[in-house]
């Protein structure tokens, strides 16, 4: 059954259990625990095409979001972030247990997940070819993610490439978290998005979460096959630049770019390395989603 | 089941796990990756042939801490290699001690080992010599204050912490086996003699009787107690390991104990061993004689009682004070009283 | 340089993505990748057939490129090498 067809107090109850709601995100299943009445809402809103685990998984993550209990939580209302009942970050404002809730998996999966070599990179599909977008700074890889995924392609994910032992990927097409100017420039570019509340003055200034797609959701346990890297760059008003990068460089900034490459060793440098040989390889410039989405509509392959 | 000894039962009997809930999986996980002892937990199952037993999400979280464990032992690897190059320029011998030697011998309780340092032992007219030769190549000393540089000189049997600014392993060198100013004393002259080469390595390795010697020394001395377990399963596996290999090695490893003097923690650790692990230790070789038996009940009362990881939502009064016992005692058998009470107080100020 | 000083690489520690005229090494002791340039990529496959003495190299670098001040540059090569852990001494 899918998280949208149990009702908010129904949420709220699971949550509130001890055995929590068992979640099923792409490859892995979570267990969360929440006492704040925040989370189920946005859990309910963002999450509504997610199905929940079977009862009988053993859950890849047990997470809880719970009050601290010092007398502060009278003065200014915080929540911890803990994995296994440890406490992971320094608690966050009660309100923000949702971008709390997203970073905490992030975290898990990044860290723990080393069955996959772990690329920091936005993945999306269509026509059963997986491009792959190394997030670098200034990449504006959430937004061309956003735009693409609002655009008709298949979300995989906005910040995992989940790479195989046998060199597929696998999807985890969780809540896009959009930030600053990227939530308005979404909103122009497809105002029947579904984005979650704003949550001002975060680490990395204010989020709200645009909610993946109904097919990309449904199809979340289909691997898909990666055939290009790209490596966005946004610059103002540039025209849309597709140019060939260099084998080497795009191995490298891959592999360092990567969650756990160093973790995974020779395994990991394997499988970095095939990736590179069965994709085409670009450095993307642009400045205007409408014309990116022209250059992805054909982007050139084998 | 009793979540709180779940790691150790399944440790103990690996094939317990083929009847384990979901949620008793999840606990074990819990627990296992709160003590650093996943991996080691992944071995252990697949040497008794339980890998069709392990539910897929557990059968995940198990392959990538193993994964992680390879990393880890990788680093301890390439830092003893990196000594190695440094060693071209000495002619005195080296030991590696504990975590790099299980890896240097290929050991099977080395594959899911996380260790955290690499420990190891030089004769003390050469600690200079080493000393120097490793701030030459780019070591460093790890930051410590005025007080703990001559905690560590003057009380302690190794120099303080080097680590090289580009790599994340602390090399550890040491002149003995427990400090000098220890109440027991493990005889260094001792261990030289009986070290073994190992081919392929400029390393050497304590004599097999020498390596579980240092191992209790490590469980009952050291003052970090959140890994006594894993001092019990090294342990646990040396026995296993040369008793099945090595001719005449437990009366070798009693009488080895009695030179160094070591004869009482050796006789806690083999009865813990046996009762808390299933430790194959022959009855006649646990030298139940030379303690009396309520101590050793109540030794190992103690152990098992620090041996889990804290659990963070029930709060229980009697780990706090078993591990603070154990904390005391360890200390206790390091220094002299005069110079503890001092530095436990030092200890407790810094904290706050 | 020390002419008769020979050199080896420990084989089966590294793995090779080779392109044309460059290449890309992870060293299975250190967990490092290494990019390295044509030259390089020559000396290090070359050390890979078996140890070989400094000189050696010199003249193999000396036939296949023309490069100024040929030896220098080899030195500089086989000082990094050593310090990556790529080679080491051969006795």
């Amino acid at each position: 059954m899918k998280i949208a067809e149990h009702s908010r107090p129904e949420l709220t109850k699971r949550l509130a259990s001890p055995d929590g709601l068992r979640l099923e995100v792409g490859p892995f299943s979570v267990r969360i625990r929440s006492e704040t009445g925040v989370f189920p809402p946005f859990l309910r809103s963002l999450y509504a095409d997610f199905p929940l685990s079977s009862p009988e998984t053993v859950a890849d993550f047990r997470i809880r979001l719970r009050r601290p209990k010092t007398f502060r939580r009278f003065l200014q209302p915080q929540i911890i972030f803990e994995s296994d009942g440890q406490k992971l970050f320094q608690p966050f404002p009660l309100s923000h247990a949702p971008p709390l809730f997203e970073w905490g998996l992030n975290w898990c999966i990044g860290t723990r997940a080393h069955q996959y070599l772990i690329l920091h990179a936005a993945v999306l599909e269509r026509g059963g070819r997986a491009v792959i977008m190394p997030a670098l700074p200034g990449s504006g890889k959430s937004t061309l993610c956003a735009a693409l995924m609002l655009h008709g392609w298949r979300l995989l994910s906005d910040e995992f490439g989940l790479v195989r032992a046998e060199g597929l990927l696998d999807p985890i097409p969780r809540p896009i978290p959009l930030k600053n100017q990227s939530i308005g420039v979404i909103r122009r570019y497809a105002p029947q998005a579904t984005l979650g509340p704003e949550f001002p003055k975060t680490r990395k200034g204010t989020v709200a979460h645009l909610k993946p797609t109904p097919a990309s959701v449904a199809r979340m346990r289909e691997t898909a096959e990666p055939a290009w890297i790209v490596f966005p760059r946004y610059q103002e008003d540039s025209p849309a630049r597709l140019s060939p990068l260099v084998p080497s460089y795009a191995l490298l900034k891959l592999a360092t770019n990567a969650f756990n490459y160093e973790v995974l060793g020779a395994e990991g440098f394997r499988r970095a390395g095939r990736l590179i040989r069965r994709c085409e390889l670009y450095s993307f410039q642009y400045g205007h989603l409408e014309d990116a989405m022209n250059v992805f509509d054909s982007l050139p392959g084998r | 089941m009793n979540d709180r000894q779940i790691l150790l039962r399944a440790l103990r009997a690996p094939s317990i796990c083929r009847d384990l809930s979901n949620r008793e999986w999840e606990s074990l996980l819990a627990l296992s990756d709160r003590a650093r002892l996943t991996a080691t937990l992944a071995w252990r199952l697949e040497r008794h042939g339980l890998e069709d037993a392990i539910p897929p999400g557990a059968r995940r979280q198990l392959q990538a801490s193993r994964v992680f464990a390879d990393f880890r032992n990788r680093q301890i690897l390439w830092e003893m290699n990196r000594v190695q190059r440094v060693l071209r320029k000495a002619d005195f011998d080296v030991i590696a001690l504990k975590g790099g030697a299980y890896l240097l011998l290929d050991l099977p309780l080395a594959r899911g080992r996380l260790p955290a340092d690499l420990d190891i032992l030089v004769e003390r007219k050469n600690l200079a010599a080493m000393e120097d030769l490793l701030l030459a190549e780019g070591w460093q000393t790890t930051k410590l204050d005025d007080y703990d540089q001559r905690y560590y000189r003057e009380w302690m049997h190794e120099i303080p912490p080097l680590r090289h600014p580009e790599r994340k392993v602390e090399v550890d060198v040491h002149h003995a086996l427990l400090p000098m100013t220890a109440r027991i004393q493990a005889s260094p002259e001792l261990l030289w003699p009986s070290a073994r080469a190992v081919e392929g390595s400029r390393f050497k390795v304590l004599a097999p009787e020498d390596l579980v010697l240092h191992a209790v020394v490590h469980l009952f001395y050291d003052s970090d107690f959140d890994n006594r377990l894993r001092d019990l399963l090294d342990i646990d596996e040396l026995l296993r390991f040369h008793a099945r290999r090595e001719e005449g090695f437990w009366r070798r490893l009693s009488r080895r104990a009695a030179d160094h003097g070591l004869t009482r923690p050796l006789a806690y650790a083999l009865h813990c061993c046996h009762r808390l692990l299933d430790t194959p230790v022959p009855a006649d070789a646990r030298l139940s004689g030379t303690i009396p038996p309520w101590l050793l009940r109540w030794m190992t009362l103690l152990i098992h009682q620090a041996l889990p990881p804290p659990t963070t939502h029930r709060f229980a009064p009697l780990d706090a004070t078993a591990r603070w016992l154990l904390y005391v005692r360890s200390h206790y058998l390091r220094m002299p009283l005069r110079l503890l009470l001092p530095h436990l107080a030092y200890k407790a100020w810094k904290r706050n | 340089m020390n002419a008769q000083r020979r050199w080896r690489t420990n084989k089966s520690h590294l793995l090779w993505e080779v392109w044309p005229r460059e290449a890309v090494i992870y060293n299975s002791l250190s967990g490092e990748t290494h990019y390295l340039n044509h030259l390089a990529m020559r000396l290090l496959q070359k050390m890979e057939q078996g140890p070989i003495s400094e000189e050696a190299l010199s003249d193999f670098i000396g036939k296949k490129e023309t490069i100024d001040d040929s030896d220098a540059q080899l030195k500089q090569f086989l000082q990094q090498f050593d310090q990556l852990g790529l080679i080491e001494p051969a006795e």
